[in-house]
Order: structure tokens, then sequence, then C-alpha cells
């Protein structure tokens, strides 16, 4: 081999392992990009088996607390904090303290870990203190008497709790973790705005259901040549954050133990076969019906979005909000075809809209 | 005569069904307004009397309306219960046998009326939640014609016992994720290319007796550790997970709450996602789930997910930069090597 092609070939040999190289580079980086990583992850030592109970979930009451955990490990525990807050996050401030108060509060019996007495409290927080010493892993419990309920109706708090090794509540915690608890009050406080859901449907509708006219649908004659279509409409808004859904219920149209049979997947229109169906679209075929309208959020469910598609199924979901939402109107457009061969009889249905509030 | 009346006789009998006008009779309203949840804590042995809230909508018909307590489950991964009517036997969270209200009322134009409801929890009651729906039926549809329209509104009712409860919640997944258009379903994304993340969901399976609603706090940071974004709230919107169930939680990174004012009198509220302004890079999610109250132990469950945000301009600097970087190095590895021959010829 000359020289000529010896350089040559030491060159492309360099450049392959510079391509290996740059191909590995580019694996590895793809590899970290598409492994999405789920890491669980301990962001700090909590304590075990805790939970908080008040005497009584009445808003605004004098009750008792009683807070009980227990240590993970054998620790020196001097004093311990407890702040009232509307949110567990014990990493950072809390976002809101609520309207309750524990700046009256009595520790009135303690087991497990005992000595301790309150050092300082205020509205919403306590710090009880003792000499600081070992603590084993048994549970602990501590009853607090003369605490005020936050206020406020059905109202979900905590209590954050930090451990200290020193006597004072000063220095790094130890332990952090947040107990819950909740008041609930079955009586609707007037001064809150509560969770309304506006429901209507009829042949038309207008805004807000003021007006809603004809609950009924009449196709006279049905025959195999021509087919049948009609319209009616329904509507709905709400103020529950979590929004709402609408579904139809009932039967295809029967007579007796014969029935048209309903369109168990969206379908196109078609004269002289034996469909029930609907949907919620502007269509050309049948040229009917009207896309959603409203400045809501609410949306048609997929099987009931395709114009000249129709689709009937009992307890179906045709429409949905992810959220609160101002008035929307649908219309529906539903298709009756029968054939030649359907037996005679009067052919009927009730059709029921269902509007409920999502959980 | 005859003639003519034989014909009309012959033509009634071959019609075969019944011939009407379309109708647009109505008589009866389908228009209501209702409360769509009503929360309850109450212990064994207690009892309760409210009011449930109706209103006729219709200023010109009466609202006549059939109530009865119906069970419900979840229905899927969302929100949206499954109203159980034909079911024979009750729930194991049943209020069926606890609720007492009237099954009829009328409601008069336009007016609102309040029904009173009693709930009685029997004294053997275990600790737990229990919970049914109560729906009020538009009645008055026609039953001869061929389609009836009716409509009915559902207010979903939950009682909360108190006491030592089965609480097990666990996180199946945490991560950003992409809803469809009615934000109903979605898929978990860890890349994206175009749109910037706008939600972090999480999956909690619920196989305690207690309808959960979970408080969460999501923190993202970018690859430097820096907090980016943090979702104090991260179930804004106050939602369960049924026994059973197995939820998804959706949290905007970015919520935005809008405020609508209605001509019905209403403040409507919406949470909506607003964008986000992530910079090309990898984020790390940091998610914190806390449950149980009221005596239950309360627990915390934790998770981290990591996602990229790698828009396609992005990518084609990182490959143009990659390979400018690529060739400057051959080329000075070329330059040294060609030295390095020189070298060796002089010798």
């Amino acid at each position: 081999m000359n020289k000529h092609n010896r350089l040559l070939l030491n060159i492309v040999s360099q450049k392959s392992r510079f391509l290996y190289v740059f191909l590995v580079f580019v694996g590895a980086l793809g590899l970290s990009m598409v492994t999405g990583g789920v890491v669980s992850a301990n962001l700090y030592a909590r304590l075990n088996n805790r939970s908080l109970t008040i005497g009584t979930t009445e808003p605004g009451e004098i009750t008792s607390y009683t807070v009980t955990w227990q240590y993970p490990a054998s620790s020196t525990i001097g004093s311990v904090r407890f702040v009232l807050c509307a949110d567990p996050y014990v990493l950072d401030a809390c976002s809101m303290t609520p309207a309750g108060n524990m700046s009256s509060a009595l520790l009135s019996s303690q087991s497990g870990e005992t000595g301790f007495s309150i050092a300082s409290q205020t509205a919403n927080e306590i710090l009880m203190t003792r000499p600081a010493s070992l603590a084993g892993t048994m549970q602990n419990t501590y009853v607090f008497d003369n605490v005020m309920n936050p206020t406020g109706i059905h109202s979900k708090f905590y209590w954050q709790i930090f451990t200290y090794p020193t006597a004072d509540g000063t220095g790094t915690p130890n332990y952090i973790s947040s107990v819950a608890s909740a008041t609930a009050s079955p009586i609707m406080i007037n001064t809150k705005v509560p969770p309304i859901l506006y429901f209507c449907a009829a042949l038309t509708i207008d805004d807000w259901c003021e007006t809603v006219d004809g609950n009924f649908i009449d196709y006279g004659t049905l025959d195999a040549e021509n087919g049948h279509s009609s319209s009616s409409q329904f509507g709905a808004a709400t103020n529950a954050l979590g929004g709402y859904v609408v579904t139809v219920n009932g039967n295809t149209m029967t007579s007796g133990n014969k029935k048209i049979q309903a369109l168990a997947t969206p379908t196109a229109y078609q004269t002289g076969q034996a469909q029930f169906g609907l949907n919620l679209r502007a269509n050309i075929n049948p040229a009917l019906g009207q896309d959603v309208y409203g400045d809501g959020t609410a949306l048609v469910t997929a099987d009931y979005d395709t114009p000249d598609m129709f689709k009937y199924q009992d307890g179906d979901i045709v429409a949905t909000s992810a959220t609160g939402t101002v008035f929307n109107t649908f219309t529906v457009t539903y298709v009756v075809n029968v054939p030649p061969d359907l037996p005679s009889g009067v052919y009927n249905t009730t059709l029921v809209y269902i509007c409920t509030a999502s959980f | 005569m005859k003639r003519y009346l034989r014909m009309f006789v012959a033509m009634t009998v071959m019609a075969g069904f019944i011939v009407a006008q379309l109708g647009n009779v109505s008589g009866q309203s389908n228009a209501l307004a209702i409360s769509p949840r009503k929360d309850y804590n109450l212990s064994p042995g207690q009892s309760i009397d409210d009011t449930l809230t109706v209103t006729n909508r219709n200023s010109e018909e009466p609202l006549n309306l059939n109530l009865s307590v119906i069970d419900f489950d979840s229905q899927d991964e969302t929100g949206t219960p499954k109203l159980m009517r034909d079911a024979t036997e009750r729930t194991a969270w049943s209020l069926k046998n606890f609720i007492d209200l009237p099954q009829q009322v009328v409601v008069a134009p336009g007016e609102t009326t309040r029904i009173p409801i009693r709930i009685d929890i029997p004294a053997d009651t275990g600790a737990g939640s229990y919970y049914s729906a109560i729906e009020y039926s538009a009645g008055g549809a026609n039953g001869e014609s061929q389609v009836n329209i009716s409509a009915s509104g559902v207010s979903l009712v939950f009682v909360t016992v108190p006491g030592q409860a089965k609480q097990q919640l666990s996180l199946l997944q945490f991560g950003a994720f992409v809803q469809d258009q009615s934000g109903n379903t979605g898929s978990f994304k860890g890349l994206y290319f175009s749109d910037r993340p706008k939600v972090l969901a999480y999956r909690l399976k619920n196989d305690g007796n207690i309808a959960e609603n979970p408080n969460a706090t999501i923190i993202v940071k970018d690859f430097s550790g820096k907090v980016v974004y943090e979702i104090e709230d991260a179930n804004q919107k106050d939602q369960l997970a049924l026994r059973g169930q197995t939820r998804r939680f959706d949290s905007c990174i970015n919520p935005e709450d809008v405020v609508h004012n209605t001509s019905a009198g209403t403040d409507i509220n919406s949470i909506v996602c607003g964008d986000t302004n992530f910079a090309p890079g990898r984020y790390t999610a940091e998610l914190s789930v806390t449950y149980g109250s009221n005596g239950n132990e309360t627990r915390t469950l934790t998770e981290k997910t990591t996602f990229w945000y790698l828009p396609w301009w992005f990518i084609g600097l990182m490959v143009v930069g990659l390979a400018v970087l690529i060739g400057a190095g051959f080329y000075v590895w070329r330059r040294i090597e060609s030295y390095k021959g020189r070298k060796t010829r002089r010798r």
C-alpha cells in the first residue's frame, strides 16, 4: 500500500472515529432527553403516623385539638412549634393564615414524650418547650384545650409542625410535617355566593334559559324513501369551578318490542336504513343544526362533534365544561331513517338531558 | 257520497302510523337552576335539616319536578359522575337510606323554592365518605309523541363521617401533560418541540373508603435548580378522588382566574391555563400531595419528574453549533497531525 493510500486510510479511520464519538454523544443526549425520569424523592425528614383531631367541626367554635405523631428515629427534642396555616407546604412561608385562634390554648394533656409546657403563643402559633432530651419512637399525643376553630364554611386547614433539638425553638428543625383537619358548617352562610348550575332543554331556548319553548318532536309518518330530521336545544352554565357534564339518556325509538336501531358509532345519514342518531353540529346532510355558541368554554364531546355523522348511545356524554363557565347553547340534530320493511306501529322515545356538576 | 266515504276510510286504515302536526306545545318548564353540590360533616347518630334551592328559570310555565336519590360512581379518571339510575342495589357509600326529601315539587314561573332535605346518619355508621345524587326531573314530556325532550338537573351530596377510616392513596404517575380539546383526556409528555408545556398532572389511586380531597403543591425548577414556577395549590378546583377511583388531577402551571359578570346576576369564575415562558432546556417538577384529616393520619406523597422544552429553532441552532464545533475540532486535529507529520519527515 503506498503512502497516499495509507494517508487516505488513516484519514478515513480517524473520521470514522470522530463519527463514532459524535454518534455516541448524540445518542446519549437523546437518551437523556426521552428518559423523563420519575424518581421518588424524600424532600425532608417527616414525622410518622401523624394526625390532628378536633373536638367539633363547627367554624369559630372553641374546642380541643389532639395532635399525635411518631418520630421516625430516636432524636434529641427540646421544643415543638405549631403553626396554623391554609396549606401544608412546610418548605415555604405560609400562604394564608386561617382565621382561627390559638392564643388562649392550654396544654391539658401529653403522652409519649412529655415534660412540655407552652413557652409562647399567638393566634396562629404555639411553641412548647422542655429541656432537650433524647426522644424515642413511641406515639406522642398532645391535647390543647380552648382552641378556636377557623371561621368560614367547609374550610380545610393545617397545623405545620416543626420539632427542634434546642429548647427554645431556634436553629434548624430536625423534623417538619403538617397535619390536616377541616371545619364544615351544614348551613350556608349567606355572605358567600353559592355554586349554581343553570340548565334547560327544549325545542328552542334562549340565553340563560329565560325562555324555553316546546318539548316534543313529531315526525309524522315515517317512510323509507324520505329521511327525517329535526332539532332541539339545551344550554348550561355554572359558577362551580369543576364545570359540568351533560348526558343524553333514553332508549332509541321503539314501538312495543320493535325498535329503530340506534347508531352505535358515528355514521352518515342514509335513507332506507334503520337509523336513530344525533349530533351537535351544523350539518349539510341533512341541512340542519348549529354549532355550539355562547361565551362559555363548554365543548361537544368527540363522538357527537362531526358534521353529518350521527350516533346515539343511552347515557353518552354529549357536552362538557372543565371549569366554571357562562352560558353556552347547544343545538341537537336528530335523524330518523327507517327500512322499507319496518313493522308498523307508533315509534317514540323520551330523551332526558341530565346536567351534573363535576366533582 | 258513499264512494268518497269509502275512500276516506281506506286512507285512514292504510296510514298505519299516527299522523299529527309538528308541535311546539309546551305547558311545562324545562329550565332550572340548582345547587350542584352539597357537603356535610356528620357524626354517627347525627341528623341535619337543610334546604335545596331550585329556581324555575322559565318566567311563563311552572316547573313540575320529580325528585329521586340516585347512587353514582366515577365514570373515568375525571370528575364526571356515572349516575346509576337503573341500579337495583345500593352502593357501599350510598346515602339513599339516609336522605329524606319530597318526591314532587312545583315551582312557580320565575320563582325560587327551598326544598327541605333531612339526612339521618345511623349510630352504627362507620367513618368514611358517603355520597349519592339527587335528580330533579322536569316532568311533563308528552309520551304519545315521537321524540320527547326532558331536562334533569343533579345535585351531588357528600357526607363525611369523621373518625378512623381506611385511607389509602397511591401516586401512580406525575408529569407534564397535554390535554385534548375538552380537557377530559390527553397524554403525559416529556419532550416539547413546539408549544411550551402548560399543564402538570398527577394520577392518584384511592383504595380507601374516604373520598379524598388532596392538597398538592408543585415546584418547577430549571436545570440550574432555580425555581421558575411554584404552584401553591395544585388542586385549585377542590376535586375529589372517589372511593375506588383512579383520578387524574390537572394543574395549570400558570393558572389564570377569569371572572365573568353575567346577566343572570351571578359572577362566574373560570380557571384557565395561561401561557408559560419556559426557555429551552430541561426542567424538574417536584410534587407533594397531602391528604387525611379529621382524626385520620395526615400523609404526604412526593414525586419528581423531568421534562424538556426544545423548540425546533433551538434544535436547529444546537445542530449548527455542534457541526461548527466538530468541524473546528477536526480542523485543529488535522493541523496537529500535519505538524506531527512534517516533524517526523524532518527527522
